[in-house]
């Protein structure tokens, strides 16, 4: 996965942390900014343009656009954690085997990472969702699945690089097994690579459950997923153009601090 | 055919055989009897083993894995259930809707990657420079369908210039045809736009400090023609290879554009038959699009060995 710069520097990085706090404490507790509960509906209320009880005004059903926006960070940023965590899980340790010990593991774990690099990964998440059915957690689980092999891909591109290096060679004579040297001297060794891919996994999660939600495959009706948002407020184009705008608006703003905060850190390596 | 091709096409087995079975054992993945899978709900009993004998679900696996791959060969993939025609019509129907969308997006992106990343990487401090930088964040960072969806705002609802939604066949009537392309068109190709122009940008500043170059400067080759014919040309050599992949990666990026342009592609029909629970109609799309893939693939490695005849040595 790659990140094409920005060159951006204390300013950038600084608005990057913000946005990311921002949205961090709306998915941690709704409840401070958001008035209204996000499921409730009030029919005679709908469609609303914003006003000062509405600040983003009412949707087809009369919910609260604003406290549907806020709380859906929480379906956002939780997805983004759960496939974060998995995919650290599952590929960070696959990925040292690979470098570390290479061999027959190598060759198999590379061949399969190969193969699913080259697909594009809204096919790969559809496909295996076609197969399990969605809720909240499986497409979280679905989506750490399919951004394995970048973690692989890179743990183990590193792995292989500190493999060579003296210290490596040093403490495997004094003893040390495979799986100290794996987890105790390569991956602490690792750990910015390993940080930038993190960020740039949590961005793309985000799209993709985003991307998900939009088609109907993704976080089912009604909780408040941005992408499904969009969705219908993609039929509402003509008569409340902002429906389609702000959930819109949140989903750039924390991808793209995201990307920027993985630029700062892989600039600094 | 030399010795490299063979080679290539002897790999190409494995992965197509591979991909066939993941496609192949999907029905047998879903929780539940896979001929239920197969049917419409609520099925009568009669039409239950009449299936099931049909596919020969009673058979073993590898036995009805060769029945259903010669049937796939002879071109049978079998019912929609849910539109109730065969699934070889609606792939052929939605994938040249699909080819003429990516075709266009992938032109466009050329169009606008060329210029962009060859000034960019000739003038590495320079204002194009700086304009691809944002170009490129920009371009990675925004969702597809949210660009899609602004300029359905823009252009189709308050400038009212083009249709917002659906699709034109090129042969019928082109003038129509390219006025509804346009807008997902131009979506498609933001991102696409973004990696090729960023990637052909270090490809060029990379070539640019390359010894050749500097042997042709010495020899006081006019500065266009050091740029043409000797940089450039050099720096597509990897290009290449990049654009070749994202023209597969294009398949991926219009499943999302034509839902939100509600184009009837390849990509609307995978959607709308897993949010169906369509599996004939699921497995047939999954197959072309692999298949497609692996094609793409097969024929950058066989440019990439013709533009640069070093790697047929491995």
């Amino acid at each position: 996965m790659r990140s094409v710069g920005w060159p951006s520097g204390g300013i950038g990085q600084a608005a990057s942390l913000a946005v990311l706090a921002v949205f961090v404490v709306l998915a941690a507790v709704p409840s401070l900014v958001s008035p209204f509960d996000p499921l409730a509906q009030d029919i005679p209320g709908r469609l609303h343009a914003p006003s000062g009880a509405h600040l983003f005004g009412t949707d087809e059903l009369g919910r609260d656009i604003f406290s549907r926006i806020v709380h859906g960070a929480r379906i956002s940023l939780g997805t983004a954690l759960v496939a974060v965590a998995l995919s650290l899980a599952m590929g960070v340790p696959l990925g040292l085997l690979s470098g570390y010990v290479g061999g027959t593991p190598d060759e198999v774990i590379s061949r399969l990472t190969d193969v699913v690099l080259a697909l594009p990964a809204i096919l790969v998440a559809m496909t295996i969702i076609a197969i399990t059915g969605r809720n909240p957690v499986m497409v979280a689980v679905v989506i750490g699945i399919v951004y394995t092999p970048a973690l692989i891909r890179i743990t183990r591109s590193v792995a292989l690089r500190i493999r060579a290096l003296p210290y490596v060679a040093a403490i495997r004579t004094a003893g040390a097994s495979t799986a100290y040297i794996m987890f105790r001297t390569i991956l602490p060794n690792s750990r910015n690579e390993i940080y930038v891919q993190t960020l740039l996994i949590a961005s793309q999660a985000i799209v993709i459950e985003a991307s998900l939600s939009f088609l109907g495959l993704g976080i089912a009706p009604p909780a408040p997923s941005w992408g499904a948002m969009l969705q219908t407020g993609r039929s509402y184009l003509h008569a409340m153009p902002w429906y389609g705008v702000f959930p819109g608006l949140c989903i750039v703003a924390l991808v793209l601090s995201l990307q920027l905060l993985a630029g700062d850190v892989r600039r600094r390596l | 055919m030399d010795g490299y091709v063979l080679r290539r096409i002897g790999s190409l087995v494995p992965v197509l055989f591979l991909s066939s079975i993941i496609v192949f054992l999907l029905i047998y993945m879903i929780p539940g009897d896979p001929v239920l899978a197969l049917l419409p709900p609520d099925p009568r009993p009669e039409q239950i083993e009449a299936t099931r004998a049909h596919y020969g679900f009673d058979r073993p696996l590898a036995e009805q894995y060769l029945r259903w791959l010669s049937r796939v060969a002879t071109g049978d993939l079998g019912q929609s259930i849910s539109k109730g025609v065969a699934v070889g019509r609606l792939l052929r129907e939605s994938f040249s809707v699909t080819v003429q969308l990516a075709s266009s997006a992938f032109l466009l992106a050329l169009a606008i990657a060329l210029p962009l990343g060859i000034a960019a990487g000739l003038k590495p401090g320079g204002r194009l420079a700086t304009f691809l930088n944002f170009y490129a964040t920009m371009g990675l960072a925004i969702p597809a369908f949210w660009v899609g969806i602004l300029l359905i705002l823009v252009c189709g609802v308050w400038l009212q210039w083009l249709p917002t939604s659906g699709f034109r066949g090129i042969l019928r009537d082109p003038v129509q045809a390219v006025r509804f392309l346009i807008l997902p068109a131009i979506t498609l190709s933001l991102p696409q736009s973004a990696v090729l122009a960023s990637f052909l940008r270090y490809s060029v500043q990379a070539v640019q400090g390359a010894d050749y170059v500097t042997a042709a400067v010495a020899n006081g080759l006019p500065r266009r023609l050091i740029v043409f014919k000797v940089i450039v040309k050099n720096a597509l050599i990897p290009v290449v290879t990049v654009a070749a992949l994202q023209l597969g990666h294009l398949l991926g990026g219009t499943v999302v554009v034509e839902s939100v342009f509600s184009i009837p592609g390849l990509g609307r029909l995978l959607v709308d038959s897993i949010a169906a629970r369509d599996y004939p109609v699921i497995q047939g799309a999954l197959l072309l699009i692999l298949s497609v893939f692996i094609s793409l693939n097969f024929a950058t490695d066989l440019l990439y060995s013709w533009l640069d005849p070093r790697v047929r040595v491995h």
